[in-house]
């Protein structure tokens, strides 16, 4: 039997594959003091928005992380320490406070209770913020380092 | 070598209206809005745009720390400015010696002249909802996305944005027939869900839009109405949309680079 290739097929041939950046969809809860989440679907498939397509994954990788990065100096830490994913464990608690003694800013004081530790982190951050500088600001960040906001996928692009 | 092809590409922030009152929130992201071929036109549409978004924000509300998140003068020193420019601040609460400025703006900013409302933004340059970048001139292409619906038990609400991609189309036309057609296959299959499992009666509106910004709308525009009037079995006004007035999916421009 002939183990030739069948033809590529029109359609096909018109298809390149591109790597796309995705920014994770938030919205915003004014509950307990305003902060951000993100959002799933019913079946926990999350709500992504492209950005940009670029001819290699390098590309969009770099692109994505200067993304996370411009997020990181625009807003305020307690506004997306999301409760479900990063403030909600005790690392979230020790790093934090252990880097607010490093910077010699105010402690905070959570309580036993892991999940008011996010509502505890805004009310701090309502009363504290307008006292840091923002080099102090900037380096919140760092116990947050493995958030990120963007992502890469493949995807095909169709003339 | 020859410098680039350059135009001027106003974004958005991404800025939502949430809740009822409506309060606005800045939240991570922006969005490609249009591009022009001159820094002057890039400006003054950006500009325009801004006083529409400053007509309906109240800058205050819905931050963490006002004003260190409006403003990066030390709240006596705005309480100075405003002082000198023929607006009075808020006052200090007597208990607790905070001023609230969120409500300052609520029962304030209406009163004012545009002059005044002008000058109250100055100094709140924290505060931004576009901007314009010099940027290479680079082909675009045209994202089909499904908008991910939930069930709260009462009806169905969208993804605040995006949704799941499934392919990028070079071609506007075709990325917009495409999403035609399966908005249509979509509004009959969940049509037929809301009647047969809606909670409201058979044939009334299913669909909250919530937050989620339309295609080619602005966040400051007032939000979409249901076409349907009537009120609801409470005698209140409906608020949610029927299956043929929502987005099941959506095109999303996007900039390709390196991409011949």
């Amino acid at each position: 039997m002939s183990q030739a290739k069948k033809p590529k097929q029109a359609d096909q041939s018109a298809k390149v594959r591109v790597y796309l950046v995705l920014r994770d969809g938030f919205d915003a809860n004014d509950y307990d003091g305003v902060h951000y989440y993100r959002s799933t679907g019913d079946d926990g498939e999350p709500s992504l928005v492209p950005v940009k397509a670029f001819a290699t994954r390098k590309a969009a990788n770099e692109y994505a992380r200067q993304l996370d990065a411009d997020i990181r100096s625009t807003f305020p830490i307690p506004l997306l320490a999301e409760e479900e994913r990063q403030a909600d464990t005790k690392p979230f608690a020790v790093a934090l406070v252990a880097k607010l003694k490093e910077l010699g800013i105010p402690p905070i004081k959570f309580g036993k209770d892991e999940y008011e530790h996010p509502k505890q982190f805004r009310e701090w951050w309502s009363k504290h913020a307008k006292d840091m500088s923002a080099a102090q600001k900037a380096a919140l960040w760092e116990p947050f380092e493995g958030m990120t906001f963007h992502r890469v996928q493949a995807v095909e692009l169709e003339d | 070598m020859a410098k680039p092809a350059t135009h001027f590409v106003v974004e958005r922030f991404n800025w939502r209206r949430t809740g009822h009152p409506p309060t606005f929130h800045r939240l991570p992201g922006f969005t490609r809005i249009q591009s022009f071929n001159t820094a002057d036109e890039a400006e003054a549409f950006c500009l325009a745009e801004e006083r529409k978004a400053r007509a309906v924000v109240n800058p205050f509300a819905g931050t963490l720390a006002p004003p260190t998140d409006q403003t990066e003068l030390p709240e006596y020193a705005l309480t100075d400015w405003y002082m000198d420019h023929d607006i009075d601040p808020p006052k200090p609460d007597k208990k607790t010696g905070l001023r609230d400025w969120a409500k300052w703006w609520e029962k304030n900013a209406p009163t004012w002249t545009p002059e005044q409302s002008e000058r109250a933004w100055e100094p709140l340059h924290r505060v931004r909802f576009y901007r314009v970048t010099e940027r290479p001139k680079v082909p675009v292409g045209y994202a089909l996305v499904r908008v991910n619906w939930g069930y709260n038990d009462e009806w169905y609400y969208p993804g605040p944005e995006g949704g799941t991609v499934f392919t990028v189309y070079r071609n506007r036309e075709k990325a917009l027939k495409e999403c035609k057609d399966h908005n249509e296959i979509a509004t009959d299959v969940w049509d037929e869900n809301a009647h047969e499992y809606g909670y409201e009666p058979a044939g009334a509106n299913q669909f909250e839009l919530n937050d989620r910004v339309l295609p080619g709308r602005s966040p400051f525009e007032p939000p979409p109405t249901p076409e349907r009037t009537e009120p609801d079995e409470d005698g209140d006004p409906l608020d949610t949309f029927a299956a043929h007035e929502v987005p099941f999916w959506e095109v999303i421009e996007i900039e390709l680079e390196g991409i011949g």
